[in-house]
């Protein structure tokens, strides 16, 4: 599904009183068959368990299923077909409001659907086999199937917003798969740990929680094989999978992996420097702390090697959140170390456990640090290469954004303990005592922002050109063939949306990629039509609006 | 020539950024040592006068902390243990205690805490609350009416404040 060359014309809809009678339907159409299927599921459960015996017939909970279903089950129905009509999708089809419906319908659908279905699995190891539970996960399924049936409609699919449904299903699974295997590698290392230590007394079998947690971890895994690799999200390079790579490889695995990582050490350091707390305590977070590390690791690798073969701006876009997200977590580190050391400053009459907050500081604090290093390299951050990086003021932006929210809240929090401690009349220890957190992380703060905003004059100071401009927003391109790879040197080259309008003919001796690119060169408009000739003539023609 | 005052003046640029990144790295590390070296040769915290409210305060948690019953008691008042309904007992772990005012009137005193509980983690899990000790003299020592909940070893005397 290469979703460019596969995008058919895209004429807006009509709006206006349309587009208001269009939230109107699909608002309705929603409401009915959440309402219809949840009556449905209730009618099925009780399918399901006839054969129980019932101490008290449920006359109220029969009445809702049968109102919910006979009653919203046919007008669900007629509203489907109200819209689902040639007539109807003629009009409808390009409007974004579908699409929109679709994937929220079937993102839900699916969601209730999986998590019914996988937590019944879990339970079914435990509880045995059971069809009582089966009920919801059976009509939401059905719902998902019918949502995705529509999506993939040739003739009355969604124009817009292409790839969008079946990207979110695929991160659906990959959560469900990580997560399941995080768990289950975690389950193992702790009850290793457990029988070295010997603390257990009372627990379930540690294969029928590990089962359990495997039980996501396959089914998110076939999810997101399905969606992934069979429906194509992995070949896609609309902007909704790129925006999904960029917080999968850039941000939400690397977190994972860095969580892990700083976990381990925080149980390392406090076993090397022998704190007064039971083993047991101390090498509480270590299962959960290593499979992060690994299963982070494991989802980092195979997203990176995918970003590996993206356009620069991808591949930019990934690694400066990478550097944000490592910031953070060298910055929190930074602010409990303060908080720790503010925390010997106050004499307290019971010391709590300071030294395994300093060790969690640390831990972050390193972590974060190499991390960051890595991904930022700080030595080279000046270079012109590095300023000319696409999005890195985006970045900057984004840093002093947060560095301000964080300052605001920490300060009002400080001035909030000050005023109270004056009016109070507490002793001196208290104002200190009461406010190291948010010391701690208004130093963070100040740090990160100074450094920052040293980067900012120095780019501002450089010679190299402002990033680059966007001159066109949207390309329809008139080719024929296989227009893939002018489709992505276009893309790389401008910037801009690119349509493509396939030919009904054969074009002899079309023009060359270089030589498209190169006619597009100084062009600017919003929207420029280009038309790939015959004997390598090409037309461009700037269209309005 | 221009160019090399050009090279120069970029040379210089791009330093500031370094220096800048050097100036918050030693602080960072200054950081790091000063509270590595502090946390880890301070001792615990420093004993005080048993003879004092917050004295007894420490001595009555401290007993309660490690579940050294049978010392808890010996601080109790005789009006609390002699109608001693036994709570049960709380396992604390990680518990702060700073104290923020001590007020004596006479044979009566009253000691406010600042209690953080579960600051094992990263700092932000912490719950800290202000409690309140009372406590009575009795043949010239000062005795525990009243404690923060947690820390109440008979239900009669587990209301603070």
């Amino acid at each position: 599904m290469t979703s460019t060359t596969a995008t058919p014309s895209t004429t807006p809809a009509v709006g206006g009183v349309q587009t208001v009678r269009r939230v109107i339907t699909y608002l309705l159409l929603a409401t009915t068959v959440i309402i219809a299927a949840s009556g449905l599921s209730g009618l099925l459960e009780r399918l399901l368990t006839v054969n129980r015996v019932e101490v008290s017939f449920d006359n109220y909970g029969l009445a809702t299923s049968l109102a919910s279903a006979l009653i919203a089950g046919p007008l669900a129905g007629l509203l489907w077909w109200l819209t689902w009509r040639d007539s109807a999708m003629a009009r409808d089809r390009a409007s974004v409001i579908w699409p929109v419906y679709l994937m929220l319908m079937s993102t839900v659908a699916l969601l209730v659907f999986t998590i019914s279905i996988l937590s019944w699995a879990a339970d079914a190891i435990t509880s045995g086999w059971d069809p009582y539970g089966l009920a919801v996960g059976i009509v939401w399924a059905l719902v998902w199937l019918w949502h995705d049936w529509m999506w993939r409609h040739p003739r009355k699919g969604p124009t817009r917003l292409p790839g969008a449904a079946p990207a979110i299903a695929s991160l659906i699974g990959l959560t469900y798969g990580a997560g399941g295997l995080v768990f289950a590698v975690g389950r193992l290392v702790d009850s290793a740990v457990e029988t070295v230590t010997g603390a257990v007394l009372v627990s379930d079998p540690v294969l029928q929680l590990v089962l359990q947690s495997l039980v996501w971890a396959v089914g998110g895994a076939l999810l997101w094989w399905w969606h992934w690799f069979r429906v194509g999200t992995r070949t896609q390079s609309t902007g909704f999978a790129n925006v999904l790579l960029v917080f999968i490889a850039g941000i939400a695995s690397y977190a994972v992996f860095a969580l892990g990582l700083m976990l381990t050490l925080w149980v390392i350091l406090k076993l090397v420097t022998g704190m007064p707390e039971p083993i047991a305590v101390t090498l509480d977070p270590l299962g959960i702390g290593l499979s992060s590390a690994a299963v982070g690791a494991l989802v980092l690798v195979y997203h990176a090697s995918i970003v590996a073969g993206q356009p620069v701006g991808v591949r930019a876009a990934t690694r400066l959140p990478s550097g944000g997200v490592s910031l953070a977590f060298a910055a929190s580190g930074v602010g409990v170390t303060v908080n720790a050391l503010l925390a010997t400053s106050s004499n307290s009459i019971i010391e709590g456990n300071i030294r395994s907050l300093l060790l969690g500081g640390l831990s972050a604090l390193l972590v974060g640090g190499v991390l960051w290093w890595l991904t930022w390299r700080p030595l080279e951050a000046s270079i012109p290469e590095r300023v000319a990086t696409p999005g890195r003021r985006i970045y900057l932006v984004v840093i002093f954004g947060v560095s301000a929210l964080v300052a605001l809240i920490t300060l009002l929090v400080i001035g909030f303990q000050l005023f109270s401690f004056l009016l109070d009349g507490g002793s001196g220890e208290s104002f200190i005592e009461r406010s190291r957190q948010a010391l701690g992380l208004l130093t963070a703060t100040v740090l990160v922002a100074a450094y920052h905003f040293a980067i900012w004059r120095n780019d501002r100071t450089s010679d190299v050109a402002e990033e680059q401009v966007r001159r066109i927003a949207r390309v329809t391109l008139v080719a024929s063939g296989d227009s893939a790879e002018i489709v992505d040197a276009v893309r790389a080259a401008t910037g801009a949306r690119v349509t493509v309008l396939q030919r009904a003919d054969a074009v002899q001796r079309e023009p060359d990629v270089a030589a498209i690119v190169a006619a597009l060169d100084g062009v600017e408009a919003a929207h420029v039509l280009v038309v790939a000739g015959v004997k390598g003539k090409i037309a461009v023609i700037p269209l309005e609006g | 020539m221009a160019r090399r005052v050009h090279d120069v003046l970029m040379t210089q640029e791009a330093a500031r950024p370094d220096r800048t990144l050097i100036a918050i790295l030693s602080i960072i590390a200054a950081i790091v040592v000063i509270a590595f070296v502090v946390v880890f040769t301070r001792g615990g915290p420093a004993d005080v006068d048993p003879a004092t409210p917050e004295g007894v305060v420490q001595s009555y948690s401290r007993a309660m902390v490690a579940s050294d019953y049978e010392t808890a008691r010996g601080f109790l008042s005789s009006d609390v243990l002699a109608n001693c309904d036994r709570a049960e007992p709380n396992t604390i772990q990680g518990l702060r205690m700073t104290v923020i005012s001590s007020k004596v009137n006479g044979d009566t005193a009253v000691v406010r805490v600042s209690m953080e509980r579960g600051s094992g983690e990263f700092g932000g899990s912490g719950y800290t609350s202000e409690e309140a000790f009372t406590m009575v003299r009795e043949g010239g020592l000062w005795k525990v009416i009243s404690t923060p909940w947690e820390l109440a070893l008979c239900y009669n005397q587990g209301i603070g404040e």
